[in-house]
């Protein structure tokens, strides 16, 4: 199989696009594919500050990696989760807090780590185990904190963007499962950008339009070092059994991941009412300030307890 | 000789010389979600191993 470009060995076959590429045309490929959505979407521009969630993985830093290459202002935040896998003997946290350390240095970014423990006085493993909902959906839960510390320190720290790792598998795992519950809200919501509101940054994902095995190969022919490992909690997670169904589709049918992405993408604005895309958020958390829709504490400040 | 794979830090011998696609077909290793990476340079499915070879399988699926 030769690369389509030049005609040399194939390093990535990409039926999804009727194309091969080899190592130097695919390196070119992914950050001018990236390019393209993030104008597309009008995601930011070179003189917004951005911060990208890190989490050590192949995504978030192949994601980094690509947007200091495009000569964005990208900052990293990686948020410390306490996270241990004694079956495994690993340090999960400590050792994916170590790659995105590493990469900073190796690139001379700059990475903020918020550590859970010392902030709120719990790991996520505490936190999880707290609660029923957190010992049977731990991501759930993980997602939750994530999110709260993501938004805060981007709205703390004057970060108009949060850009996040998620790829194309991602989005197409997350579209199916709300699809078949027919999560509207969730559905409505889905979108490669959120624009601002007061309390929250502009979200963007500009991997949303790459495959998963994609950004991997980024990341492996980079020799970008990431952790491989799988979190301890997202065993037997929903969104990893979407996308081993998803990928059955994909091998009959190359490129259905990418349509049933994309197509929705298309189609959001006939199925959904535009106006009711955005709910504006106009209340906001009494203990940390971040908006809600409940009008009482949010989400968050009602799991730490806060009252 | 063999052909060595390491999938999730296991250690598996071929006997034959292969594809990778067939490789992995005999692994049930679903090649759209995982990499085929030997003497460190990614190899697409119709690369042949031989005799010799020491590959890595790579899952590149992640989630939670």
């Amino acid at each position: 199989m030769n690369c389509k470009k030049c005609g040399q060995r194939a390093a990535i076959k990409m039926p999804q696009h009727n194309m091969a590429l080899c190592r130097e045309h695919f390196l070119e490929w992914i950050p001018l594919h990236t390019q393209r959505t993030i104008e597309k979407y009008r995601m930011f521009t070179r003189e917004e500050k951005i911060l990208v969630a890190v989490s050590g993985g192949k995504d978030s830093l192949a994601l980094w990696d690509v947007l200091q290459r495009l000569g964005y202002q990208a900052d990293g935040i990686y948020i410390h989760l306490g996270i241990t896998d004694p079956q495994n003997e690993l340090a999960y946290s400590d050792t994916s807090c170590t790659f995105s350390r590493q990469f900073a240095e190796q690139h001379g970014l700059n990475l903020h780590v918020v550590n859970v423990k010392e902030t709120y006085g719990e790991t996520i493993s505490e936190i999880n185990s707290r609660s029923a909902h957190g010992r049977a959906k731990p991501c759930s839960i993980c997602g939750l904190v994530k999110r709260h510390i993501m938004n805060q320190f981007a709205h703390d720290e004057g970060y108009p963007v949060l850009a996040t790792g998620h790829n194309l598998d991602d989005e197409a795992a997350a579209l199916f499962g709300n699809t078949l519950t027919w999560t509207v809200d969730m559905l409505k919501r889905q979108s490669p950008r959120l624009p601002a509101m007061p309390g929250f940054a502009r979200k963007a994902k500009p991997f949303c339009r790459i495959y998963e095995r994609e950004s991997a190969a980024y990341a492996l022919m980079r020799n970008i070092a990431y952790i491989y490992e799988e979190c301890p909690f997202s065993g037997g997670a929903r969104t990893i059994q979407y996308k081993q169904m998803l990928n059955q589709l994909e091998k009959r049918s190359p490129g259905t991941k990418m349509n049933f992405y994309i197509q929705f993408l298309k189609a959001q604005s006939e199925l959904f009412n535009e106006t009711q895309a955005a709910i504006p958020i106009e209340e906001y958390c009494p203990i940390c300030g971040q908006p809600t829709h409940s009008g009482q504490l949010c989400a968050f400040c009602r799991l730490m307890g806060a009252e | 000789m063999t052909i060595t794979i390491i999938l999730h830090k296991q250690e598996f011998t071929l006997e034959k010389e292969t594809s990778v696609m067939r490789a992995m077909e005999l692994l049930e290793v679903s090649p759209e979600a995982h990499l085929a990476v030997r003497d460190g340079k990614l190899l697409t499915e119709d690369e042949r191993l031989y005799q010799g070879d020491l590959v890595q399988f790579i899952s590149v699926i992640s989630g939670g």
